[in-house]
Parts: C-alpha cells; structure tokens; sequence
C-alpha cells in the first residue's frame, strides 16, 4: 500500500457507507459477546489462567515446539519449520507441486492470510479458492479482509448482492440467504474436486499432536476432509500444553469472537486417515510458521502480544476501529491487536505510525480474553518510535520544550500568563471552523477557588 | 441429576437451533425417524456403522448413498455435552467424516446415558477409547453464518438441519 497511514484513516472517515456498515456490526458484536460473557461469573479467573498458559508457552517455547514436533511425528503427521512467509509460501507450493495439484481450497486462517499464501498460489498457476462464506466475499472481489472473524463486515448485502451478479454472473439479489445459498453451491462443486485442503489452527496441543479448528460453516470439516492433502499453516505461538486445557480455551474463544457459547463446529484432528477409513486426507503435513514470531519472543516488553488466539474482541470494542475499519490499518491484523503485531512482525520500517492509532481509552485490554494489556504496549511501541526518532524533527524539538516546560510549575505558569496575553492581542477567533472564545478566567484559579 | 443433564443438553442444543427429540423407547425411535425422513423427503441415506444407527434405520427403507449424494447422513455418538448442548462424534473405520459435513440433514441417534456435564468429561471418554480413530468433532447445531451483516443463515457449507433422537437408556440396576 503506498499512500501513508493518514491518508488511507482519512479516506476512510469520510466514507459513511463504511461506518454505518461497521458502527452496525461491531454493535452487535459487542452486545452478544457481553451476554455470554456475563453468564460466566468465573470470568476474570478464567481469563487469568488462560493468560498464565499462553505465558509459559511463550517462556519455554523451543522445548514446547520440540516437543509438539515429536508427538506430531508419531501420529504420521509431517512437519516443517517456516523461517518466514517466502519460505512457508515454498513449502506449500512443493507439495502442491510434488502433488500435481491444481485446485486448492482453503479455510479462512490469519496465517495464510500474513504469508499471502493464496497470491503466491495463485502465481504458480494453482487456484486457491477462499471456501469461508466472508472469505469468498473478499476474494471475488478483489480486496483485503478488513476484520479477524469478519472478512466482509464492512460490506452491505446490496453491495455483495451486486459482487455476485458482476463476478458469478447469477441474478441480483440482496437476500442473505439467497446469497448464501449460491454461494455453498459454487464452493460445494470446488470441494469435491479440490487436491488440497489448506487450513491454519486455534490450538496444537503439545502432549497429544493434535490440530484444533473451530468454525461454524462447516467449510473446514470439508477442508479437512475431502482432499488428499491437508496442509495446516501454524504460528509456533499456537501451542497450548495439554488436552486438559482445551475446555478452557474453548469456553473463552467462542465467546470473545462472535458471542457464541460454542461454534457450530470444533475440528480436533490427530493424524491423517487410518488404514480402512474412507474419508479424511492421506497426508496431512503443518508447517510451524516463525516469521518474526521469535524476534517478537525476544523482547520480555512484547513477548505478551504472542499469546493472542485472534479473537477480534478488541477490534469490534475499539472506538478507533469502529469508524475506519480494518483496511486503514494496511496490515493482515488489524485493530488494537493488529497495531501490536504488525509493528512486531514486520519492524518499524513496514508498519509506520500503527501505534498511534488509539485513543489509548484501554477497552481492547478489558475485553481481551487473554488478558493482553493491549493499550500499555502501544504506549510502549509509542515510546520506542520516538526513541528511534522516527518522530519529525519540529515534532520532537516542541516536545521535548513542552516537557521542560510542564514539569516545572513556575516556567508552566508563566508560560501560560504569556499565551493568555498573546490570545488577548491576537484574538484567534476559529481554528478548523470551530469559534475560539478566550475564557474570562483561567482553569488554575477556578480549581484552587473550589479546593 | 440426569435429568438435569437432559434438559439442559435439550435446551442448549434448540437454543442454536438444533432439534432434540426424546423417545422412550426403540420403536418410538424408529417411528420418529420415520417421521423425520417423510417430512424430509429422504430417500437416499449415508449411515455409520454404530450399533444403535443399526437398530434404528432396521425395517425403514432406505436407499444407501455415498455421502456427497445422500439426502441425510445417519450417525451415532460418542458423548452429548449438557453444558454447550454438543454432539461428539469421532471418526473412524465406521464412522466417515464426510457423513457429518455433506449431506444437508444429520440425524444423530443417541441415549440419555451418553450425556455428560462438560467437554473435560467428553475428552475423558474419547481417552480411553482402544480402537484406532483420526479425529473427532464437536457438533453444535447446524452449519451456520453471520458473514453478511451479522444475519445468522442456517446451512453454509455444512448441514442445514441438525437432529437428535434421544433414546431414553433403562434405569442402570
């Protein structure tokens, strides 16, 4: 994306479609999760010791990942390590290669999404057909998805109404369910046919090697089951330790992310087929993706963000992201979540200013089920920008000013003696068309008055 | 106690819209099925190979069909969550995975023994099972999404309807 931060969060505030269409859905994202939040008095010590598990995983993560590796090795999984995004882009397209694959379809999973999985296929002449229903929406046409669990939220029904007469050439309709309907029946022909199944995961448990996907289309049962070949992309931070945590993660995801007490469907996958089954893949590979990961573990200031299982409770609760959406962002994670991982992922150099976009109001870091504190570490993102001095220069000389001048009361009171007078004999009466009016007294008197 | 444990998996799974209908017997288990698939217009079936699906679908004719073609996928399970109002189901030599995700109505037969509390007990079960088996799912209602403007539709990629007969099991002696 080459226009800057500013310019794309601008262009987006001045589109109302957009925030109408979002205001609606986070809302109702919000309200839902709320209620069955509220039904679980023991959340805050649920939410506690899932953030206590997550934290040793990151903290012993090498031993964690050997060890997942040995059990996965056992149950007839194969496994690859991914460096970074190229590498696990490789790895795929060898096996499709080494396959003589021509159609792949493909779960929604945020780590294909981060290593552009289905652009790279789709260069080597391999078709990578998005089968989640928000997915698909965003695939045909042409764009980015714009939230974690909702791909399309920023689209209307008319608008994807119109998408589907223009791309699949069918008749128009804005019915949800007429739409959904076409839908399963383009993907349920691309299903049968498919030669690979590629998906990312919620949980690789460590003690058994075993895959977890939730989901509530159905489309990951499919993706796992039809074709040959299943391939898992997995962030080496997905591990959690035991089968016993299971329940735990699954009381709190569900819940965060779209409000549900349960989804629809819950994948729990061991091995490919067994010898006399007649469904289910005959290989079943996951590649451990790093791509910055490690370097993120590294810092004992960042590492928390890692334990994220990419709920999107902090996007759909962000006044931020509530009016300009996931695109602003310009990353695969958006909202305050994404403002973490981009930066942590891909360095400074990539992301730009993503830190500053918060109020800082701390909402993500009540919400998240995890209990990341989201809004300290933008702060602290925002302090290593600035000591990176990637700050302009005029901004950091008035700052730095502004600090001598705040942190000392006489020089403080003066100067704002001074700025009075000058308002007095420079009446500014509008800034950005709102009218300026020079209070009759000042803040500090009011206050020590009333005290 | 187990009442409580039937209500609530009955309450839990119609809150997501799945259907769960209790029969005290084999024969009013036949007869409901009977029920379902007339009103279904099923005419071709994918069936697992578990013991109670065999003594249910005994006398009802049925055409069989791979589960791609079949009108309905017939299974039985193994445990029935209270807490979430769960089905789980592992797959194995007997049971497909296809059968749960390709036909566009799932009948699930079960009994009242077979539910418990939460999903720990659930994994409790499936740990101590013997015989080889790749994976299991966790079936919570139909298929379903909220992908366009957060209206929940039934039936994406997976079934449209969801229904379980519950055979009510003898009291233990």
């Amino acid at each position: 994306m080459s226009e800057s931060l500013n310019d794309r969060v601008v262009a987006k505030l001045e589109d109302g479609l957009l925030r109408k269409n979002l205001r609606k859905a986070t809302g109702h994202s919000i309200a839902l999760r709320n209620k069955v939040v509220e039904e679980i008095p023991e959340w805050e010590e649920l939410r506690e010791s899932a953030r206590r598990i997550k934290e040793d995983v990151i903290h012993h993560l090498p031993d964690y990942l050997r060890r997942t590796e040995e059990r996965l090795r056992a149950n007839g999984v194969k496994v690859l390590y991914a460096e970074d995004a190229a590498a696990a882009c490789r790895q795929v397209l060898a096996i499709a290669r080494d396959k003589g694959a021509k159609l792949a379809v493909k779960s929604k999973s945020m780590a294909t999404e981060e290593i552009g999985l289905a652009h790279a296929m789709e260069a080597e002449g391999i078709r990578a057909v998005e089968t989640d229903l928000g997915e698909y929406i965003v695939q045909i046409a042409g764009e980015m998805p714009s939230h974690i669990t909702a791909p399309a939220i920023h689209k209307s029904r008319e608008q994807i109404g119109r998408l589907f007469q223009e791309k699949l050439g069918v008749p128009y309709t804005p019915d949800p369910e007429e739409l959904t309907a076409i839908a399963r029946k383009t993907l349920r022909q691309e299903f049968l046919k498919a030669d690979l199944g590629i998906t990312g995961a919620n949980f690789l448990i460590a003690e058994t090697g075993t895959l977890v996907i939730i989901e509530n289309e159905g489309n990951i049962g499919l993706t796992t089951t039809v074709p040959k070949t299943h391939i898992a992309v997995v962030g080496i931070e997905k591990i959690i330790p035991k089968m016993a945590d299971l329940p735990l993660f699954l009381k709190i995801l569900p819940r965060s992310a779209t409000g549900q007490r349960f989804t629809s469907y819950v994948s729990i996958i061991n091995s490919p087929r067994k010898a006399g089954e007649s469904a289910g893949p005959d290989e079943l590979f996951v590649i451990f993706l790093d791509n910055g990961r490690s370097r993120i573990r590294r810092d004992p200031n960042l590492r928390e963000m890692l334990s994220c299982i990419k709920c999107g409770a902090c996007l759909n609760t962000c006044p931020v992201y509530q009016n300009i959406g996931g695109h602003a962002y310009g990353g695969v994670y958006p909202g305050p979540i994404g403002s973490l991982l981009t930066p942590g992922l891909q360095g400074f150099q990539k992301s730009g200013n993503l830190p500053f976009l918060s109020t800082l109001c701390g909402s993500c870091s009540d919400v998240c089920p995890v209990k990341i504190d989201i809004h300290r570490l933008l702060l602290y993102l925002r302090d290593a920008w600035v000591r990176e001095k990637r700050a302009p220069l005029i901004e950091r000389i008035l700052l730095r000013f502004w600090f001598h001048v705040v942190t000392r009361e006489g020089v403080y009171t003066l100067f704002s003696g001074l700025a009075r007078l000058m308002m007095r004999l420079f009446p500014i009466t509008s800034i950005g068309g709102r009218r300026i009016d020079l209070p009759p007294r000042r803040f500090r008197d009011l206050w020590n008055e009333t005290l | 106690m187990e009442r409580n444990l039937v209500n609530d998996f009955r309450r839990l799974l119609e809150l997501v819209s799945g259907e769960c209908i209790p029969c005290r017997d084999i024969d009013a288990l036949r007869r409901e099925l009977q029920g379902i698939l007339t009103r279904e217009k099923c005419r071709t079936a994918a069936c697992s190979h578990h013991a109670l699906v065999k003594q249910a679908i005994a006398g009802i004719s049925l055409e069989s069909a791979e589960p791609s073609e079949a009108n309905v996928g017939i299974t039985g399970a193994d445990a029935l969550i209270a807490e979430t109002g769960t089905v789980a189901v592992v797959t194995d030599v007997g049971c497909p995975r296809t059968l749960l995700f390709l036909p566009p109505l799932h009948i699930v037969v079960a009994e009242t023994i077979q539910i418990v509390p939460d999903l720990a007990s659930t994994l409790e079960i499936i740990a101590k099972r013997t015989t080889p088996w790749s994976s299991f799912t966790l079936i919570t209602g139909p298929s379903r999404t909220a992908d366009i403007e957060k209206i929940l539709i039934r039936g994406v990629h997976g079934p449209k309807k969801l229904c379980v007969l519950l055979l009510e099991s003898p009291p233990s002696p």
